[in-house]
């Protein structure tokens, strides 16, 4: 039997020019790495994190992102016992959105709470947070006044392995094919993906993001996905 | 994920983890989660190669089994008591 494919979505709103108004939604598409990959870059971020930062910072986040659940917990756990708050966490596993919204509710908001999560993050890895490992590090281009990554980092190597792929900024989605001849705006980004190299990947990612907000969400959610169901 | 009972007085590991094969990938331990060669563990457990893991199992089905090895450990294997109930040692 072959594995299921844990996926997520997500539409970023993002701002693209000076205006308030000039903002653009932007489809995004990632799934779970393979097991072997998945620990090893848990093995890895854990270890720049530190062991006890990760497990708190996740649990956090999940309450951050679904404040509901987090009640259920505490409930369950008073009247049922902790086997089944568990599974409240567990249901992170069904494929269910990490950005899942109560009905009525839009994706615009998800963006909201991913900005909230990042700066949580932020906050509760402090110092203990090892940036270089994490974020790699860039470099200016000679003669020009733009920068580039001068080496992949883990974050970077994590979106390759949680297969991003960009859907556009339309109403609805238009993930890549694959196939020949593929005019998605995404095409691009999945080929380096498929090639496989993180350094082009890297490079794809750099042209498709509006800007270093853009990139931030992208890992943080990224990120969350390969860590549940925690 | 699975709580294992505390072992306070168990022995502890006398030589250290060997590294795991540099070709082996997902076998380092995970800090606070996983011991090394977890993932190896449920392979061996569900006769299964690592490639094989990786075509058929999601992350949560490897937890999972690595959840319910740890809780047949601990039903196997009772922790140790302190040493004043071993003979009076101290």
């Amino acid at each position: 039997m072959a594995r299921p494919y844990i996926e997520d979505q997500i539409c970023l709103s993002m701002r693209v020019g000076p205006s308030p108004e000039d903002v653009e939604r932007r489809w995004w598409k990632i799934e779970q790495p393979r097991p072997s990959i998945a620990l090893a870059l848990r093995a890895r971020i854990g270890s720049a994190l530190g062991p006890a930062t990760v497990d708190a910072v996740m649990r956090s986040l999940y309450a951050v992102i679904d404040p509901d659940a987090e009640d259920d917990v505490a409930a369950d756990t008073a009247t049922v016992g902790e086997a089944a708050a568990l599974q409240v966490f567990r249901r992170a596993r069904s494929g269910k959105s990490l950005v899942a919204l109560a009905e009525g509710e839009t994706m615009d908001i998800a963006a909201g709470r991913l900005l909230a999560i990042a700066s949580f993050v932020a906050r509760a890895a402090g110092q203990r947070l090892d940036a270089a490992l994490l974020l790699g590090e860039h470099e200016r281009v000679a003669d020009n006044l733009e920068y580039r990554w001068a080496k992949p980092s883990l974050l970077h190597r994590l979106l390759l392995d949680s297969g991003l792929r960009f859907g556009g900024s339309a109403k609805a989605p238009r993930y890549p094919s694959g196939r020949p001849g593929d005019d998605s705006p995404g095409a691009a980004l999945f080929a380096a993906w498929n090639g496989g190299s993180v350094t082009t990947f890297v490079r794809e990612v750099d042209v498709l993001v509006s800007g270093p907000d853009e990139l931030l969400l992208l890992t943080v959610w990224a990120l969350l996905h390969l860590w549940r169901p925690f | 994920m699975y709580q294992p009972l505390p072992r306070p007085f168990d022995s502890p590991r006398a030589s250290p983890f060997p590294s795991p094969p540099p070709a082996l990938v997902g076998l380092a331990p995970v800090p606070g989660h996983t011991a090394p060669g977890a993932l190896a563990r449920v392979a061996q457990r569900l006769n299964l190669s690592l490639a094989d893991i990786d075509e058929r199992m999601t992350v949560d089905e490897v937890l999972d089994e690595l959840d319910l090895q740890a809780y047949l450990a601990d039903v196997d294997n009772a922790p140790a008591g302190p040493p004043s109930a071993r003979g009076g040692r101290r």
